[in-house]
């Protein structure tokens, strides 16, 4: 199921790996960077997952992504952490 | 010495159901994480073979990272020797029949709970249990909702790669808990493991994915059902914020009118005409008239009072109250309220998961402290304890804020509604400010919408209203009778005429109002109650609830401060609480006074 992030990087050609904050409502990103925490990787963020953003919260509130069938709110400062490639 | 068992798992996974299933007891179970932040313990009865089984808190990993996650770990610690970070004893909870636990000897068999509609985040934490070669078990729960789902999972292989046995079971309906009552007998009768022939996977997310690729199959595309489009209305900001205002909306006029309904139509007629007048008749056959008999019978007297404040007035909103909140806990919207509000909540220094402990502090602030466990920071344990007991009114004192003023005037009651929320709000971002803590960074998980099954709400309604009893009513009465020696004796005019200055002079109340501040300490509702029959104004209603509102939340809650944090917290509590509300109550009844 899981990509191997080297593989994406070979048939990506432009590289515009974004933080996860970035990834407007409704689209997807393949993570490739991610902080050792073991709640994120509980939760399914971890390397070469895909996640779907499914809508920013108001008021500086959290960017809730869907991972597998898991939906999972994250605060924006967490968010910021992790890089993905939007595809 | 009987077999421990420990029932492990993530967080909402049904290990609770499961538990009451298994011992027949009943601990509490809701659609949102950390429900459970004791353990609780109890015994079931296998084969004529008793048996202690304990309910661990959810955790998704040894290493924990919240209070209650911390008691799950130092629970399994204690066997391994690994080194924990110990904090305080785990304490059981004391409603859950409680059995004498030794934590210090192994368990016998761990039965690791496993969501099937969430299967790969749970198998961490179970190869991390293989890894200290703990006896396992794994009951593999809400197949039903897997199966909705288009999941397909390999029991059998599943077993077979992890060399233990797995269990099917829907907790909820109770299917397959059957099967798993006797594969734990056979579990514990094999005493001896026989994992050593075959190599031990390691804990790492590598072979977590290899066991998914092998034991999980998913029909492509999930079926998109009507949960999906519910859930994206609820959950995004547009239109999820205007549905929460009118969801919450609802709630609210839902518990008031329900309540207003049992009052008038079930148990005011059921007490005023039937229980109460054989027993006032009998009395005053008994006894002749004086103080004894008005003891009974008079002002205050606890077989009319005591019995029409507890069974009219609180009643009433307890049964429409918790009847509303098992909906809403059982059906998953709670967390999605939580992200809505997150941000706003961030500005008073709370996650929005704060939203929680708050609500079950509108039924009663004890489990509403003992929820706060479940938050990350210390911080945020401090920020909800204190507005809890500061201007959350229990559905008690809320059934006497209806009682007082919602025939006088419905626009006072809900302005202190209003007002509560006003220096709830500033109390937060007063808070915020001064009490230390790390930035919040949480990461929650959004449980799926169910449809909550009316078996599970009433027996959850049974037991709050069990516990109102007990907890409630039969204090409330005893309050009642001490109220009543007091005013028969002439001690509550003397304490009345002692605090008048405060009463008369600086709330500008009536030198009866005394009464609601003295017996105000024993139990919330009573600051509020003894008001209904005095004959206010408009301004001295609306002084004498919020007075009632932010006074002493209860030697209850008191005692659970003292308990959860230091005796001299509680010792703020009672000094914050007094003194804002004297303060407050003054300078409004000075206020008012200038406009009315």
């Amino acid at each position: 199921m899981a990509l191997k992030v080297e593989d994406l990087k070979l048939n990506v050609e432009r590289d515009n790996r974004v933080s996860l904050l970035e990834l407007s409502t409704g689209n997807n990103g393949i993570v490739l960077d991610v902080p050792d925490n073991i709640m994120l990787s509980t939760l399914g963020i971890r390397k070469g997952k895909m996640l779907h953003c499914r809508g920013h919260q108001l008021f500086g509130g959290p960017v809730v992504i869907k991972t597998g069938d898991r939906q999972i709110a994250l605060h924006r400062r967490l968010a910021e952490k992790i890089t993905i490639q939007p595809v | 010495m009987n077999k421990t068992i420990l029932l492990m798992g993530a967080p909402n996974v049904g290990k609770s159901a499961i538990f009451n299933r298994l011992t027949g007891l009943n601990v509490r179970v809701a659609n949102y994480t950390g429900t459970t932040v004791d353990f609780a313990s109890g015994t079931m009865k296998l084969d004529s073979e008793i048996i202690n089984l304990i309910d661990v808190p959810g955790t998704y990993s040894l290493c924990a990272t919240c209070e209650a996650e911390r008691v799950a770990v130092e629970m399994v610690c204690g066997k391994t020797g690994k080194d924990c970070p110990r904090t305080a004893p785990p304490v059981c909870c004391c409603d859950s029949g409680n059995v004498e636990v030794d934590l210090d000897k192994p368990p016998d068999l761990i039965v690791y709970v496993l969501d099937a509609g969430n299967f790969e985040g749970g198998l961490y934490l179970l190869l991390q249990l293989l890894e200290l070669e703990a006896p396992l078990l794994v009951a593999l729960n809400r197949s039903d909702l897997a199966r909705e789902k288009g999941y397909f999972i390999d029991i059998e292989a599943l077993s077979e790669q992890l060399n233990i046995p797995v269990v099917p079971t829907i907790a909820v309906s109770g299917d397959g808990l059957d099967h798993l009552r006797e594969k734990i007998l056979a579990s514990l009768g094999s005493n001896e493991q026989k994992r050593t022939e075959k190599q031990q996977l390691k804990a790492t997310w590598d072979n977590v994915e290899k066991i998914v690729d092998q034991v999980f199959f998913k029909r492509e595309p999930p079926v998109n059902s009507n949960r999906d489009k519910w859930d994206q209305l609820l959950t995004r900001p547009w239109p999820g914020l205007p549905l929460a205002a009118v969801i919450m909306l609802v709630i609210f006029a839902g518990i008031v009118g329900i309540g207003m309904g049992l009052r008038q139509f079930l148990l005011l007629p059921l007490f005023r005409g039937l229980i109460i007048p054989p027993l006032v008749m009998l009395v005053s056959e008994l006894l002749p008239p004086g103080i004894i008999q008005n003891i009974f019978i008079g002002e205050y007297g606890f077989l009319v009072k005591g019995l029409e404040w507890p069974f009219t007035l609180v009643l009433p909103y307890v049964l429409s109250f918790y009847t509303v909140l098992n909906l809403v806990e059982d059906s998953g919207y709670m967390p999605r309220l939580a992200i809505l509000l997150d941000g706003l909540f961030n500005r008073i220094g709370l996650a929005g998961s704060g939203i929680i402990p708050l609500t079950l502090g509108y039924g009663c602030g004890i489990p509403a402290i003992m929820a706060s466990r479940s938050l990350s920071s210390r911080k945020e344990r401090l920020i909800v304890t204190i507005l809890v007991c500061l201007a959350v009114p229990c559905i008690s004192q809320t059934g006497a804020f209806i009682a007082l003023l919602a025939a006088r005037s419905a626009a006072v009651m809900i302005s202190v509604f209003l007002f509560s929320w006003l220096v709830m709000i500033t109390a937060g971002l007063i808070m915020n400010r001064f009490i230390k803590g790390e930035q919040l960074e949480s990461m929650v998980e959004i449980p799926d919408l169910l449809l909550p099954r009316l078996d599970g709400i009433m027996k959850k309604l049974y037991l709050r209203l069990k516990l109102y009893i007990t907890d409630g009513a039969l204090p409330m009465i005893g309050a009642v009778a001490v109220a009543a020696v007091l005013y028969e004796t002439g001690i509550m005019a003397a304490l009345g005429r002692a605090i008048s200055p405060l009463v008369t002079g600086w709330l500008r109340l009536p030198e009866e109002a005394a009464a609601p501040l003295v017996l105000g300490i024993l139990r919330r509702e009573l600051s509020v109650l003894p008001l209904i029959d005095l004959d206010l104004t408009t301004l001295q209603l609306f002084t004498g609830a919020i007075v009632g509102l932010f006074y002493v939340p209860c030697i209850a809650i008191l005692a659970t401060v003292a308990r959860e944090f230091k005796p001299l917290f509680a010792l703020f509590i009672l000094l914050l609480t007094t003194g804002l509300a004297f303060i407050v109550g003054g300078v409004i009844a000075r206020l008012g006074a200038l406009f009315m």
